[in-house]
């Protein structure tokens, strides 16, 4: 019997998440595979009937808010990363040095991951009010137009970016902090030894050391933000217009308001699929670095 | 000559740094103390313009969050806080187990690892129908059961990631010296690896608390009276006046305060414990 | 030994984390119970229901030696005496009615009103409050999925042909007929929304609170000489407040003039719009829509909306935002009411009626002011109302009705106006009671409500509440108005799109009531 449990020990291990994970995840999976075939409409039951790949052909064909809100969502999420990144890892940096008063900074970073979104983001929609906000008060005293953060075309998305931003750096700072903060001197001893510049340095020591951090760290993000929902429902519920509807929230209207799970299914499961690609192509460009 | 231009360099540097930090700071801070204003602020005092900087405080909103709000505020927190800690206390267990399994034994070849990521993928909104079914036939409906579940779930594939990723910084001729001594292979697990990685396991563990904490979308729709979590109870805050600021904000940050001492207890360990899983 | 020590740690520092969560909950499960013990400042029973006058005679009868405390008590005591006993409940089927209602909407008013129910009948109720943005999603969601747990629902005129068709709801004929003409008292209720809420001959809902559009105005701007000479000079006409009476060409002269011609320490805009990404654009689109005289769709069911007049009303539309604040495209209705109380506009669109409580604040805030409200320009708005309807899988339907009865029956109806809420009964309405100077704070608006709602009477249900897609319907209506607003795309290429959704939605999963011998699904 030991044997047995010995040999067997690494799938025990395993057992209880994938029992976890499989059972809770295969029924979601079917179902939205099958109802994805059918125009199945949740209040009005009798418009059941199969259509077979209809709903793929008409999101991917016919359905112009559908592109629209793809090409936001990765716009969205391709601006939020390019920023999140390089700022995390300045921010990294900068707590990397012996400040005094270190635990008090990390523990404040950890602040904005740690309230509740919905509150956040309704806090940041009022600070952004053109009349009402605070931001533009200040903009003001300095004499400049006031800009509408979330009523101008344009700004609405970059301010849901910085939203985000705000929220999210410190998650990127505090993961690539710990990863600067394990690194041995030696290497840098020697370099300073051979007169490398500050640059060669990050370069040739630090960049290839923290490479695989900055790709995890970088590869969930991305799933976050292409699964993005809070901060849109906080700010702009998809406005102006439709500047800041990205797919979750396009979907969140296919199947809540209009409550055809049929379309939904499929665009969720070909997201899900465009989800999976990025996730791979994001490993392959941060391999490269 | 150049001795002291080396330190005038090094202090102009060292001032320009904390200067960074500073500002830093000042942003990161700026937006969470605007709603710690506002939950003092009377409500004619909210929506104004310009915006009231200088006014009189107020309590009125903390007590309306706590006695008026419905559903009721102390509930939201106290589901919170128990799908939390029992959340917690299944994912790191199981998730630990798992990730010691993929990382040592490559169970599955790596697939079932996959699968387990592309759960993370799935957007949230198309899978509410199916567990809204599942939960209805098991009766679960507006049960903290069926949230501590789900949440279990969602937090899976985060927490088996990072613990793998822990697990392969630690050598593993400590176990096999212990094997060849007549070591199970869990008592290994047990007795040799896990407390290494103890500093890892907090990280996961706050993580998983964090994000439970702040899960709206299930949290609603599988939720009616009884099994309200803290961010469906802030939501709760649109009247008829509209948004109720001041309430909100206050809510909001009494929401806060759970994990802030819960970040502050932990917050050394996050530094340590991201240490032995990042660098290769 | 320091993976002991760190093993130890972690255990204590678990240890300390369970103990800070287990006291939290405590504390927690302390305060709610605390919490619902202990009202806030309550005013003592009856001394708020005294007036000036009534105070003032107490005390000079005090002064006078008269015990009022001792008279009133024997007084209490010859009424115990002659009051006749209290009605044996009639027990009912079953105990227990969940309520699901809109959160924060008169919730006050909800809980006593429960209470009150609960003293007299015996059956309990539990009231379970819902976001307004969420509300559609929640019910629907809990009804399609057969759930049985809830009774009574609220719901948005728009939504009603959709659960109806579904059979999500019960229909009422039966259950009003059964009742007592006075206990109901159906013809009191405003018969436009009485209309909305029947389908295919059955009524679904009883109308409970509604939200009908009227306009708000700065009276005290439009009496004003100077403003009034201004006015004369540029436009050589009275500067007349307004109200159905007027159209809609002269309401953009009049908010043109008090954005660009009044001066702005005075009032800085001309007029608060709810342009933001809310279903309240659509409400105000559809004012103008209306007003002018079009409507979604034609009479043979052809779609209308990029008729001429809707594209006509759409770029009306699109011209008022030129003189409302620029945060109008972000603003919904407590954004416009912020507006007009900072002083920032003298006058709004169509707008909900049932916020002059907020409204009326404009004059405790800006010395002088005086706020006025009337029909809506053009005599049409979106009015709608919140109704309670029975959901057909409630497992106390007898229960239920006796509920959705007592909350929409006059008793139910008058306490809700006397909390400020906006009734939907004449009686309320015209009641003489609401119309009092001490009363106007709360239901100032009740007159301009009645009105609004004569103006309507004799009128067809417009097309678009008879469809089941209607909710679908409103939501394209406001991602599109947005679009034309925000300048995505101009008013005719909106309209345009939105006729293309409204044919998508009509026609691809077939628009059909289910047939006749279509039998729910167990």
């Amino acid at each position: 019997m030991k044997i047995d449990k010995e040999k067997y020990m690494p799938w025990i291990m395993a057992s209880p998440a994938l029992a976890i994970v499989f059972s809770l995840t295969l029924y979601p999976l079917f179902y939205s595979l099958y109802v994805s075939t059918r125009s199945f409409e949740l209040t009005a039951l009798w418009k059941d009937a199969f259509i077979g790949i209809e709903n793929y052909r008409r999101a991917l064909n016919s359905d112009l808010f559908f592109w629209s809100s793809l090409l936001k969502t990765i716009l969205y999420a391709l601006g939020c990363l390019s920023l999140e990144m390089p700022l995390g890892l300045g921010v990294a940096f900068l707590l990397n040095r012996a400040i005094k008063g270190r635990r008090v900074v990390r523990t404040i970073l950890a602040l904005p991951m740690v309230a509740a979104p919905v509150a956040v983001g309704l806090t940041w929609r009022y600070m952004y009010h053109h009349e009402f906000g605070v931001f533009n008060y200040f903009v003001r005293l300095l004499g400049i137009t006031p800009p509408g953060w979330l009523t101008n075309l344009n700004f609405a998305m970059i301010s849901v970016i910085i939203f985000d931003v705000w929220q999210w750096t410190p998650f990127v700072a505090l993961v690539l902090l710990a990863g600067l903060q394990s690194l041995s001197p030696e290497p840098y001893e020697s370099a300073t030894i051979y007169g490398a510049s500050m640059w060669q340095k990050f370069r040739y020591i630090t960049l290839p050391s923290i490479r695989s951090l900055m790709t995890i760290v970088a590869l969930l993000r991305l799933i976050d933000l292409l699964k993005l929902y809070d901060a849109v429902y906080a700010l702009t519920r998809g406005g102006p217009g439709i500047a800041t509807e990205v797919l979750t929230w396009y979907l969140y209207k296919i199947g809540f308001k209009f409550w055809w799970l049929g379309y939904a299914s499929a665009i969720a499961l070909m997201f899900q699929y465009l989800v999976i690609i990025l996730s791979v192509i994001t490993i392959e460009k941060m391999a490269k670095l | 000559m150049v001795m002291v231009g080396k330190t005038t360099e090094r202090i102009v540097a060292t001032v320009l740094m904390y200067l960074a930090v500073v500002v830093v700071m000042a942003a990161t801070l700026f937006p969470l103390v605007w709603m710690f204003i506002t939950s003092f602020k009377k409500e004619t005092d909210v929506l104004t313009f310009p915006p009231t900087f200088v006014f009189e405080p107020t309590f009125d909103n903390f007590i309306y969050a706590f006695t008026k709000s419905k559903p009721p505020l102390s509930l939201a927190l106290t589901n919170s806080l128990i799908i939390g800690a029992c959340t917690v206390a299944l994912v790191v267990p199981i998730s630990a187990l798992a990730a010691y399994s993929f990382a040592r034994f490559n169970v599955g070849g790596g697939h079932l690892q996959f699968y387990i990521l592309t759960v993370k993928m799935f957007p949230a909104i198309a899978a509410i129908i199916p567990y809204f079914i599942i939960f209805r036939e098991l009766g679960l409906l507006d049960h903290v059961l069926s949230l501590i579940i789900l949440n279990t779930l969602f937090n899976l594939p985060f927490a088996i990631w990072l613990l793998f990723g822990f697990f392969r910084e630690i050598p593993q001729d400590l176990e096999e010296s212990a094997m060849i001594e007549g070591c199970s292979k869990f008592g290994a697990f047990r007795d040799i690896v896990l407390p290494l990685i103890a500093p890892g396991l907090a990280v996961t563990a706050i993580f998983s608390t964090i994000f439970t904490w702040n899960e709206f979308l299930f949290a609603f729709i599988l939720s009616r009276a009884r099994a309200v979590t803290a961010p469906v109870a802030v939501a709760g805050f649109w009247t008829q006046r509209g948004i109720l600021w001041g309430p909100l904000s206050a809510a909001a940050t009494i929401c806060i305060v759970p994990m802030f001492i819960f970040a502050l207890l932990i917050q050394r360990y996050i530094v340590r414990g991201l240490t032995f899983g990042a660098v290769k | 030994m320091s993976s002991e020590r760190t093993k130890m740690e972690t255990a204590i520092l678990a240890l300390v984390i369970i103990a800070i969560l287990i006291s939290a909950g405590t504390l927690f499960y302390v305060m709610s119970i605390v919490g619902q013990l202990t009202p806030l400042a309550a005013i003592p029973e009856g001394l708020a229901e005294l007036t000036a006058a009534e105070r003032d005679l107490a005390k000079a009868l005090a002064d006078l030696g008269v015990d009022i405390a001792a008279i009133e008590e024997r007084l209490e005591k010859v009424e115990e005496a002659v009051k006749p006993p209290p009605p044996t409940p009639t027990p009912p089927s079953a105990k227990k009615v969940v309520w699901a209602t809109i959160a924060g909407f008169y919730s006050d008013w909800a809980e006593a009103i429960s209470k009150d129910f609960t003293a007299k009948t015996g059956i309990e109720v539990e009231v379970v409050d819902i976001d307004y943005g969420l509300l559609y999603e929640r019910e629907g969601l809990e009804m399609a999925g057969k759930t049985g747990a809830f009774d009574i629902i609220t719901i948005e005129t728009l939504w009603l042909p959709e659960w109806a068709a579904a059979g999500f709801l019960e229909p009422l004929n039966d259950y009003i007929a059964k009742t007592p003409a006075e206990e109901i008292e159906f013809d009191d209720f405003e018969e436009f929304l009485a209309m909305q809420l029947s389908w295919k001959g059955n009524v679904f809902g009883l109308p409970y609170y509604t939200f009908a559009m009227g306009v708000f105005y700065r009276a005290d701007l439009f009496e004003d000489p100077d403003i009034k000479a201004l006015y004369y000079e540029k436009y050589g006409r009275e500067l007349r407040t307004p109200n159905h009476e007027m159209d809609w060409d002269e309401f953009y002269d009049i908010v043109k003039f008090f954005d660009e011609d009044v001066d702005d320490s005075i009032v800085p805009y001309g007029v608060g719009m709810m342009a933001g990404r809310f279903p309240h654009i659509a409400d105000e689109w559809m004012a103008m829509l209306w007003g002018l005289g079009g409507d979604h769709f034609h009479d043979d069911w052809s779609i209308a909306v990029n008729d001429p007049i809707g594209v006509d009303a759409m770029t009306r539309y699109v011209k008022f935002l030129k003189h409302a604040p620029p945060g109008a495209l972000e603003s919904g209705y407590d954004a416009v009411v912020a507006q007009f109380q900072e002083g920032l506009v003298p006058v709004t669109m169509a707008f909900y009626l049932d916020q002059w409580p907020n409204v009326v604040k404009t004059e405790e805030l800006i010395p002088g002011a005086k706020v006025g409200v009337d029909t809506p320009v053009g005599g049409l708005g979106y009015q709608g109302c919140f109704a309670l309807g029975m959901c057909a899988d409630s497992k106390n339907k007898d229960a239920t009705w006796e509920f959705l009865k007592w909350l929409a029956g006059p008793e139910g109806q008058y306490s809700f106006a006397k909390g400020g809420g906006s009734s939907c009964r004449k009686s309320v309405l015209l009641n003489s009671e609401f119309a009092t100077a001490e009363s106007r704070p709360f239901t100032g608006h009740f007159k301009a409500l009645h009105e609004t709602f004569e103006l309507m009477e004799g009128l067809p249900k417009p097309y678009i509440f008879s469809l089941p897609e209607a909710g679908k319907l409103y939501v394209e209506m406001m991602i599109h108005c947005s679009l034309a607003a925000t300048g995505t795309v101009d008013p005719k290429t909106a309209m345009d799109l939105l006729a293309d959704s409204y044919a998508t939605i009509l026609g691809w999963y077939p628009s059909l009531s289910p047939p006749e011998d279509w039998v729910p699904p167990e």
